[in-house]
């Protein structure tokens, strides 16, 4: 604990540099460190009203930017009922919060009137959990680590990932590269609106499940269909032998023998599976 | 009474400070292990079924949800702990057989022999009320809970408590009087 | 009439919380009324008589059962935030029920933290106060079960989705993950955990608890993803008693048109 508040300390020296003004745009910016750099970190965002960029580079902090779209206005902002009893860090026009614990830093816009974009630069490996309602996409790009994203209108668009990856979005569509995964984690893709469009590795060794209630699956992946583990239970099989794909059903198959699960469900969009060229 | 109070100090273990859940051990585990000795007559059982609640606490730390007392959720786990142990041992000892180490223990130094008859009947008299019963009554009395509690905690009317505690009184006197032999000091 | 309404104070009375008018009521009425005054009477004496039933200690491996089982818990939850490298275990008792397959593997951190609570666990259930490998090799069904609640538990949602997974390669699920399964579907944060647990619970529904949980769940479900899926599922299971629950969602303002069209003709379905 007191190590923490030394780290908290350390770095509100950082704000005092932070705010600038680019013409009409009104930029809040923060450089945070991690109390432990030297292991992953962990950084959660969260806005309702703009866009979260996320990007990897070679470094060890945090740069967060919070850019207001539109007119500049003061607002008082209070610390969110989880951070109480912790100080609160930057607090801007933007409505813009960092607080940092024990690794994981908690990025939060808390305006939902004005438009607010979040960029974000982590270390390259660290891992995020990003939630965002509306007016604006969601981009990550060259991260390395478990990706959690929630998102209700809007695009998620993820390059050069590595790792893992959870990603929801109500509306919008979801596409993702990856550049390495890790062979130990399941992931899942899913939305309402929008296609599911994910690049793997070639190598990759995965069980794979997926669903899309009005569109189509497509793959280039040597996919073997396997039965749904209620039909293996059940070992209902056809007479023909083969086993029945029955609609409204996920769709089972393997790729390279089978791995973690991955699960990609949409009701309305199509679901694209590729293989890196 | 430390200042810290039992919700925040759930907050925290829910947020990953394990280590204060041993303070919430401290403060509840003599009433907790009482209230089980009431309801199942047993000591060790009773032991277990602590052990078992926050081994459970743990585990469903997350699910934890800061909107009612601590003691709350912490009487809503005894219960389904207490439940899942009589699914368990179904049938296999009768409650009322179960106090045999208390009919025989030599009366304390400040409890005079009549006052341990009383004590072994009111045990079995506990024990031979339907569980719901019991479970209201032991809450209500001894556990501290006020109705509006147990209420919350059985997820019923207020009323339904207050007429439940009645009820369970009236049949636990019943009962008592029987077992006394009819005749009542 | 009267004593009817004197008579519902006497919970109240019991524990002392009644302003003095009520008492004062209660008072007055029992004065000239014989049967509400022998009712309260013998009330109050047994409720008096309780008091000597003694408030007991538990004995001292009480505390150090429970602080061993804190220190394990944490241990484990340390070692899991570090992550470290899967160890493949080569023979011993543990590959007897450890999964084989690299998606169910576990980090052996997390595996010790197991064995360290079931342990207890099961000297709790036993009641004996030995520990020993054999007494746990019959309890691999077991151990899976806590391995599998453990994982569902975990903050980082693959770890919840591996936790899902691992569950519905069970076949026979206890209580525990059964519920567990059903709280993830109703409270899990995230909307790909939840619909993982729609599909693990399918197998289950055979289980009257799962059918019930389903059913109930339905309209609590604020993801249109989720409640799709979960009238999928019961229209798979030829669930009746769900009609009800259709009809009433097709009436509710708060869904999705697509969603209340899918559960129309899900209605169709079950009832042809
Ligand atoms: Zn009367």
């Amino acid at each position: 604990m007191r190590k923490t508040q030394l780290y908290l300390t350390v770095f509100t020296l950082f704000l005092f540099a932070g705010t600038l003004c680019y013409g009409q745009e009104k930029v809040d910016r923060v450089t945070v460190p991690f109390s432990n750099p030297s292991k992953p970190g962990l950084v959660k965002a969260h806005t309702y009203n703009g866009g979260i960029t996320v990007k990897g580079y070679n470094g060890k902090e945090v740069i967060i930017e919070a850019r207001l779209r539109g007119e500049i206005l003061t607002e008082k902002k209070k610390i969110s009922e989880k951070a109480k009893g912790m100080r609160l860090i930057q607090t801007r026009t933007t409505g813009l919060s960092v607080v940092e614990e024990d690794n994981v830093m908690s990025i939060s816009v808390e305006s939902s009137k004005k438009t607010v974009d979040l960029t974000i630069q982590v270390p390259f490996s660290t891992s995020l959990k990003l939630h965002g309602y509306k007016n604006g996409d969601i981009t990550v790009d060259k991260v390395n680590g478990e990706i959690e994203v929630d998102r209700y209108k809007g695009e998620l668009k993820f390059t050069d990932v590595s790792g893992a990856v959870v990603a929801h979005a109500y509306s919008g569509n979801i596409t993702v590269t990856f550049v390495k995964v890790d062979p130990e984690k399941p992931m899942s893709f899913s939305n309402w609106k929008g296609d599911i469009d994910v690049t793997f590795p070639a190598n990759i060794k995965a069980n794979m499940k997926m669903k899309s209630d009005r569109g189509e699956i497509y793959s280039d992946f040597d996919l073997k269909i396997m039965p749904t583990p209620q039909e293996a239970l059940k070992g209902s099989r056809k007479k023909d032998g083969k086993y029945r794909i029955s609609i409204g059903q996920f769709i089972y198959g393997t790729i390279s023998g089978g791995g973690p699960e991955y699960q990609f469900k949409t009701y309305s969009g199509d679901i694209l599976i590729r293989k890196a060229k | 009474m430390n200042s810290t109070t039992d919700n925040q100090l759930m907050e925290e273990v829910k947020e990953g400070k394990v280590e204060r859940l041993a303070i919430l051990f401290e403060r509840h585990q003599v009433p907790l292990y009482n209230f089980f000795l009431r309801l199942t007559g047993n000591r060790g059982t009773s032991e277990d079924l602590v052990q078992d609640v926050f081994f459970r606490i743990l585990k469903y730390r997350s699910t934890y949800r800061g909107e009612s007392k601590f003691t709350i959720w912490m009487y809503q786990i005894a219960r389904n702990a207490h439940i899942d142990h009589l699914r368990k041992r179904k049938e296999e000892i009768p409650l009322e057989e179960q106090w045999d180490e208390a009919s025989s223990r030599e009366p304390g130094p400040s409890e005079s022999v009549e006052q341990l008859q009383d004590i072994v009947l009111l045990r079995q008299a506990l024990a031979k009320l339907p569980l719901k019963k019991r479970e209201v009554l032991v809450l209500s009395r001894f556990q501290n809970l006020k109705y509006k509690e147990i209420a919350e905690l059985f997820d019923c009317h207020i009323g339904t408590v207050k007429a439940h505690v009645h009820r369970a009184t009236k049949e636990l006197g019943k009962i008592y009087f029987k077992l006394s032999g009819g005749m009542v000091s | 009439m009267k004593c009817k309404h004197i008579k519902v104070k006497f919970p109240d009375f019991l524990i002392g919380e009644l302003e003095d008018i009520s008492k004062k009521e209660i008072q007055e009425h029992v004065s000239t009324c014989f049967s509400c005054r022998e009712e309260l009477e013998s009330l109050s004496e047994i409720w008096t008589k309780l008091g000597v039933l003694p408030q007991e200690q538990p004995s001292d491996s009480l505390r150090s059962r429970f602080y061993g089982m804190l220190d394990a818990y944490k241990q484990g939850l340390e070692q899991e935030k570090v992550k470290p490298r899967v160890h493949k275990l080569q023979g011993g008792w543990l590959t007897h029920w450890w999964p084989r397959q690299p998606a169910f593997q576990v980090t052996f951190s997390l595996a010790l933290l197991l064995v360290g609570l079931t342990a207890g666990y099961l000297l709790n259930l036993n009641g004996k106060k030995v520990y020993e490998v054999a007494s746990l090799r019959q309890e691999v069904q077991g151990m899976r079960q806590t391995l599998a609640i453990s994982l569902l538990e975990q903050s980082s949602p693959t770890e919840r989705l591996r936790g899902v997974g691992l569950s519905y390669r069970m076949e026979k699920p206890n209580k525990k993950i059964i519920q567990s399964l059903l709280d993830i579907l109703d409270n899990d944060s995230n909307v790909n955990v939840r619909l993982a647990a729609v599909d693990a619970l399918y197998l289950f529904h055979d289980n009257p608890t799962v059918k019930e949980g389903l059913i109930q769940s339905l309209s609590r479900q604020t993801s249109p993803l989720v409640q799709v899926s979960l009238i999928d599922l019961m229209v798979n299971m030829h669930e009746r008693r769900a009609i009800e629950s259709l009809k009433q969602l097709i009436q509710d303002e708060k869904f999705n048109p697509d969603v209340k069209n899918h559960a129309e003709q899900g209605i169709q379905q079950l009832t042809y």
